[in-house]
Order: C-alpha cells, then structure tokens, then sequence
C-alpha cells in the first residue's frame, strides 16, 4: 500500500492517544495510516538492560527522538519559596541564586519520538481521574468544567486498561468501575510496605497502584521480572506501553500501516473546512497525503505547533483556531519528591516503580484552601534509587574507605515519597511558535511558556509538607528533595487544544473533534481542560475507544 | 553504549559552569605545572580506595576512562587541572607521595570548602565523575545485593 493513498485515516502520533485510535479504527474495518516522527526502537539493541553501567543510561535517544523544543518565560526563582529548594545530602551543592530564571531541567520536558512514543519511557501508571476532577470549575470556581463526565467514560477506561492489562486491586476512592482489573495486582516492594505502614498510622488509605504490567503472562509477552527498569526502556515487553499493546493489535488486523520517521509538517483545510491532505516528509522526501479523516496525537507541545504550522490565508491563526485556544491552557506537572534514609529498612530498591499511591487528596477540595489536590506515591526506584551511582551521587557524601562503607550499609534503605498536584494554568501558560530556532526541517520549534502562578507554589507548599510528614512517620532522615520550584521538568504535559462545548472557548468539543474542521480529531493529552492531580497516560487512551469515527467513519 | 555515558557526564560537566560566575579559571599551565595530571591517579584511589570487597579506582581503569572523557571538554580540563595542581602544593610535595592520612585531610579539606571557589568545585565534580566511572564497573558492586546488571534475571520477590 502506498503511502500516499488507499487509506481510511491517517493518524498522527503513535504514543498512548495515536495508537488507541488507530487500534479502534482498525477494529472496526477502517484502513489506517499512522505517520510517526521518531523511529522505532529494538529493545534488543536500545535497552537489553543486561549489561554492567546501566544505571548511567537512561532512555535511549536515537535520531529523530528528540523534539527541538525552546524555553521561554519559566517564573524566577522566588527567595519566599527557599523552603521549596531542591537539595541532596551528596549532591552538588552549589545553587542558582535568588531571582535567577527557573531552568528546564537537564533534558527539558520528559518526552519519546518514537513508535509507542512516552509510554515507550512511563512506567506503567494507569490511572483514572475522579468524578469530580471533570467538574473542577463548577466545584471550585477555578480552572475549567469538561463537557464530558466519568460516567461516560468509565466503558472506555475499562476498554483501555483491558486492552494494556492492567493489574490492580480494588477501585480507588471515588472511581467506580463496572469490571475489575484484567490482572492480579502485583506485590509491593519493601519500600512500599513501609510507606504504607506510616501512611495508615497516620490515618492515610494507601493502596497497590495500578500498573500496565504484567504480573503474569499473557496475550504472548512474559511477566515482569521487577528488574526495575521501566522507564530505561522495557526489554522483556511485559510492560504495557502501546507498542506491543494497542499498535501489536492493530496491525494483527491487517489495516495498520505504520510509518516511522515520518513528520507530518502541516495540514491543508477545504473550503467546507475538512481536512482535504497534509504535508509529511518520510525519509527525507515530502510527500502530500490525502485523507477523508485525520486523528491528530502528537502530543501536548507538538498538536499545537502542527496546528500553528499549518495556518494559511484561510486560517491566518492556523488550523483548529478560530477561538485562537491553541496553544493555551498549557500544564506542567507540579511535583514535590522528598528522599530520608531509614535505619533498620533493608531493599527498598526492589519492586516496581511507584507501586503504592495514597488518592485521599486527589480530588477537587480535599486540600483545604486549594481548588486542586495531589496524588501521593511511593517513588524509592521511579527515582533511580536502585543502584549505587544514584546513592553515592545524591544521598551518602564523604569519599575513602568511609564511602564505601557507608553506601554498602545503607543500600537499600532509602525511602522516597512523591507528589503529584492539580495546576491550573494562566495566561501565560501556552506552548507557541519560537521566533528563531528551526528544527532539522527548517520549521519553527515549539516554544513553551510556563510560570507556576502562587496558587500552584502555594499548593507545592502543601504537597512539600504531606510528603515530609509522611517520611517523619516512617523514621526517614531527610537527604533530598527535589521539586517544580527549581526546575521545569515536567514528565505529564498538558492542555494547548481544550475540550469544551464552547467553540469560541475551546478547540475541540465534547467528542474530541475540533470545532473547525468536521473530520479532525484530536486524540492526545492536549484536550484536557484540567489535570487531574494524577499520571494521565491511561486518560491519554480511553478517549480513543469512545470517539465518534469509530462509530461513523464517513462522519 | 557509551554514548548514553557520555551524555549524562556531559550534562553532568555542564553544572560546572552553574554559578560559576564567582568562579574565574585562569589557564592550567600557569598554576599547574607541567604534569598537572600526574597525581589524579592518587586522588581518585583516595576518592575510591580498594577494600576486602572491591578493588580501587586505578585498579578498575577509572583513571584512564576519566583522561579519555577529558579530551575536547577544555572548561573541565582546565579546572580538573587546577584542582590537581593547587593539591599538589598545598601538602608540600606533590599529592601522589604523601601519607593516606595527609591526602585524606586534603579531600576533607576540599569537601568543606566553598565550593565556589576551585578546590572545592573540583572535589565535588571529580567525586561525581570517579563515582559514576567505578560504580558502573560490575566488579565495584561487591558488597551491594545487586547483579552486574538487571537483566536477564530481574528481582522477582519474595522480597524480604
């Protein structure tokens, strides 16, 4: 099949949004076309995960899995948040001055180009946002309402965790569910088990966090061997990312024609305002594709860009923006990590990833004086506290033979706790076109402004001291901390094509399909009007099973 | 896969250059002598001396892979080199041939000094590199309940 026609539907994007479309469109008999801007990686050959020095590679980049991305307006590090410092015991202990601008972190914001895109780095999360999370701005007077409720989408979680087999245990508080969970939930680490043991004397309901893990085999791939390496890169396969979840099933349909290394660089809009073709370059050639429908999910900085990109003299703000919403409402992700070292505790770097998670402040309200709550984790190995680089870096100091001792006496014994916190963004938060710098096409790159407001500071604040009354319970001494006040390092981007029922307001409706263009949709975490203080990846992909062409493809 | 290392060490090096502002490096060879490198070997085996469970720091080659990761970061070099050339004159005689006792004061000395200024600055990114350069060597991990590397076998439960 060539590629420039003979197709249903053109998806763009292969991460968690791209490949539940193009899973669901299969399904029902569509031909699909799936373009994706990175390559795609061979666990093999990127992350075997089996040879010595592993702690020092992260996620692999390969060419093209990087976006060029620019940074403007990121807030300045206010002296009156000193208390929301980041600092370690052994890490370097110089500090950027008061005042100074916030940086990104080291590599920006948390992001894969590639087939299977982020999940290829998540760990597995799966959660689900709690019913009044759709409703924030009815409840709080802040941030915004979704047109849509948990009730109508509780079929497609369901859908969604079925088809990544996620394994859990019970519902959390407040998110109903008509099934359970495909799989038995998986054990908690030694670290969990004494976060947990502190959560619940301090009153806390803490509970085995759902996970797109197998905890036994199935469907073909093995179980998880807990090597603890999710986010390097999953060799064996059992970790659910869409690769080998949604795309795998898909393509075992026969209507799935994958593209890697694929960038779609604009799209063209009839008079009657649909999508009529796009301009992609794939390796190296461009080419122009037509298409009856388009299922944009690139993603909350790369949506808006394409749409951006794509503006011509009938769309002089760029496709999809007739409310000039693009671009807006973009949301970092607020998160606080305080690190203790407990005497006595022993493999606390075994186990999944953030395998126990308290909900009790992850809903509208729950945080007194706050519209928005947070979610608390236990973060030891999702932290990297699972080899010795990462202890002798960052937790135990000192050199000589006293370093070498101290570090063999107290592997195993940290302990890391996480938040995760509702931002609502301003009007500065929004991702646009930067004025200079091009990507390896020549277009303009995406720039991103975010300046945490003093709601989301103040919020940071509450989050900063739930974690740190946690780890006082469980006997932790304090030797890290780490948090959004010091650096932009967001892992969960979000917002820039909002979901609403106002078409002057927003960019898509209800259905997710955007106000201006009738067979344009839009599947990625970009339409999502508020946050939800918790990991969205699961709410990335349930929309995808829900929308209309998948009942009406000629819609 | 060393270009991943590399990466990381670059990111890592780069955070020399964080408030560095107070921190100004006038070239090694002034300060440094001609063998500014000559006592690295013994700093990092003071960094990371051998013990009944792992061997030393020169023994695992850290020495040899820091020089290769040196060439071409000249910012680096230049304050590895001061760092080197300012512990070879403050104990009187090149740092290589003191006593352990005189070379551990030395590195405590560094470690509690202003790490805006070069001794300080230089132990703190040294110790990071010679870290990163041992602990990533399997035979370092003797001691540590951990296999050379995560896979094949993982850390299935029960766990403790």
């Amino acid at each position: 099949m060539g590629i420039s026609g003979g197709h249903d539907a053109v998806v763009i994007g292969s991460g968690a949004g791209g490949a539940a479309a193009a899973w669901r469109l299969c399904a029902h008999g569509l031909r699909v076309l799936v373009l994706e801007a990175g390559p795609a990686f061979d666990p093999a050959r990127d992350y075997p995960q089996d040879r010595p020095g592993w702690e020092l590679r992260g996620f692999p980049e390969r060419p093209g899995s990087r976006a060029v991305v620019s940074y403007g307006d990121l807030g300045q590090l206010d002296p009156a948040d000193a208390d929301l410092g980041s600092w370690s015991r052994a890490g370097f202990p110089w500090r950027l001055p008061a005042g100074a601008p916030r940086p990104p972190s080291g590599r920006g914001y948390s992001h894969v180009l590639g087939v299977g895109g982020s999940t290829l780095h998540f760990v597995g999360e799966q959660h689900r946002l709690h019913p009044d999370a759709f409703r924030l701005f009815s409840l709080t007077g802040k941030g915004a309402d979704w047109p849509i409720a948990y009730d109508d989408l509780e079929p497609y979680y369901t859908i969604a965790e079925e088809m990544q087999l996620v394994a859990g245990a019970g519902a959390a508080p407040g998110r109903w569910r008509s099934r359970g969970f495909a799989q038995s939930a998986h054990p908690l680490g030694p670290g969990a088990r004494a976060v947990v043991a502190a959560g619940r004397r301090l009153g806390q309901d803490w509970q085995v966090n759902p996970r797109a893990t197998l905890s036994a085999p199935d469907a073909g791939r093995p179980a998880c061997n807990y090597c603890g390496q999710c986010a390097r890169g999953c060799p064996l396969g059992d970790k659910g990312s869409v690769e080998v979840t949604f795309l795998r099933v898909a393509a075992a349909t026969g209507r799935l024609d994958l593209v890697s290394d694929a960038t779609v660089t604009r799209l063209h809009a009839g008079p009657d305002g649909r999508i009529t073709h796009l301009d992609a370059i794939v390796d190296g050639q461009g080419e122009s594709i037509e298409t009856p429908l388009v299922v944009l999910a690139a993603g909350a900085v790369q949506t808006p860009r394409l749409l951006l990109l794509s503006a011509d003299a009938d769309h002089p703000q760029g496709i999809a923006n007739s409310s000039g919403e693009v671009g807006r409402n973009f949301m970092e992700t607020l998160s606080w990590q305080t690190t203790g070292l407990v005497a006595g505790l022993s493999g606390s770097h075994l186990g999944l990833p953030d395998d126990a998670i308290c909900w009790d402040m992850a809903a509208p309200g729950r945080v007194p004086g706050h519209a928005g709550g947070f979610v608390l984790k236990h973060t030891t190995v999702e932290t990297g506290l699972n080899g010795p680089i990462a202890y002798a870096t960052r937790l135990v100091a000192g050199f000589g033979a006293s370093l070498k001792t101290a570090l063999r006496a107290r592997f195993g014994s940290a302990l890391s706790v996480g938040a995760v916190g509702q931002l609502i963004p301003d009007e500065q938060a929004r991702v646009g076109l930067d004025p200079g710098l091009r990507d390896a096409h020549g277009l303009p790159a995406a720039r991103i402004e975010s300046v945490l407001t003093a709601e989301s500071r103040a919020l940071l604040r509450e989050m900063a001291g739930a974690v740190r009354t946690l780890l006082a319970e469980a006997g932790a001494e304090p030797v890290e901390e780490t948090g959004s006040r010091d650096a932009f390092a967001a892992p969960h981007v979000l917002g820039t094509a909002r979901m609403g029922g106002d078409a002057g307001r927003s960019v898509v409706g209800p259905d997710a399909r955007a106000h201006d263009h009738p067979n344009l949709w839009i599947a990625d975490a970009s339409i999502f009007p508020t946050s939800g203080a918790v990991n969205r990846r699961a709410s990335r992909s349930w929309r995808w099973p829900s929308a209309p062409p998948m009942r009406s493809p000629a819609t | 896969m060393s270009r991943h290392r590399v990466t990381r060490r670059r990111l890592l090096a780069s955070s020399l250059t964080a408030s560095l502002g107070l921190l100004t490096l006038p070239a090694a060879a002034e300060d440094a002598g001609t063998d500014a490198m000559a006592s690295l070997g013994a700093v990092l085996d003071g960094l990371l001396p051998a013990d009944a469970l792992s061997p030393s720091a020169t023994e695992l080659g850290v020495d040899d892979e820091l020089r290769t990761f040196l060439a071409g970061q000249e910012m680096l070099t230049r304050l590895i080199s001061l760092g080197l050339g300012w512990m070879d004159r403050i104990g009187g005689r090149p740092f290589r041939e003191l006593s352990p006792m005189r070379q551990a004061a030395i590195l405590a000395q560094m470690e509690a000094s202003d790490p805006n200024h070069i001794p300080g600055r230089c132990y703190h990114i040294l110790r990071a590199l010679a870290v990163e350069f041992y602990y990533a060597r399997a035979e370092a991990l003797g001691g540590l309940p951990l296999d050379p590397a995560p896979q094949p076998h993982g850390y299935p439960p029960p766990w403790g």
